[in-house]
């Protein structure tokens, strides 16, 4: 396995296959970094690892039909339900330790749908855990 | 609260990695199914209750003792 192009990613909200509907997609997890520096001859800080925050945003097209963008993403939304989520980057292949999936249990916090005019109507979503498991990588 | 049930994706999207017309069995969160049902996702064609049947199970050699046998008897 080597370098690759983004092109089959597989992207699954609330047990529904939405890949096609996102362009975009970046996971973030970030352990707060923690100065625990006291005084010494060195003068270098000192750093502990603190809380983790975490999150997948991606770029979605709107798309207002049946089991699409607008009908799967918005009553997640308007009704905060906490929802699962999947992310692996070859769709043609299962899980495994080459194609790892991200997985969690995710709530979209924030709505904010626009268009632009002779552009796609797409806007931008984030998924923030719910749960104190957070996203983590499955192999299986 | 689990559910479990024989569903057919009827809905233009893939469920559950079961592409639109497939039929499959599954046990999943009941909260899951409720939105499944009312997007239009997938159909509910029956309930089933999981269950283990009589020797189609093995446990591993010496995970239970002669005394919980008993026990597990009554």
């Amino acid at each position: 396995v080597g370098k690759r192009i983004a092109l089959k990613d597989y992207i699954e909200i609330d047990h529904i296959d939405l890949s096609d509907f996102f362009s975009q997609i970046g996971f973030s997890s970030e352990n707060e970094q923690v100065d625990v520096s006291g005084f010494n001859s060195t003068g270098v800080d000192e750093f502990l690892a603190g809380k983790n925050t975490a999150s997948v945003s991606g770029t979605v097209f709107g798309a207002y039909g049946a089991n699409e963008t607008w009908a799967v993403l918005w009553p997640l939304h308007r009704d905060r339900t906490v929802f699962p989520i999947k992310w692996r980057v070859d769709s043609s292949a299962g899980v495994s330790a080459t194609n790892p999936e991200l997985r969690g249990n995710a709530q979209i916090l924030s709505w904010s749908p626009g268009a632009t005019r002779g552009s796609p109507d797409s806007f931008p979503v984030t998924f923030t855990p719910a749960d104190s498991t957070g996203f983590y990588y499955s192999e299986t | 609260v689990k559910v479990a049930g024989i569903y057919e994706v009827v809905g233009r999207r893939t469920y559950r990695e079961h592409p639109p017309g497939a039929v499959f069995e599954a046990a999943m969160d009941a909260r899951h199914e409720a939105r499944a049902l009312a997007r239009g996702d997938i159909k509910k064609l029956a309930s089933t209750t999981p269950a283990l049947q009589p020797g189609s199970y093995t446990l591993p050699p010496g995970w239970t003792t002669k005394n919980e046998e008993v026990q597990n008897r009554g």
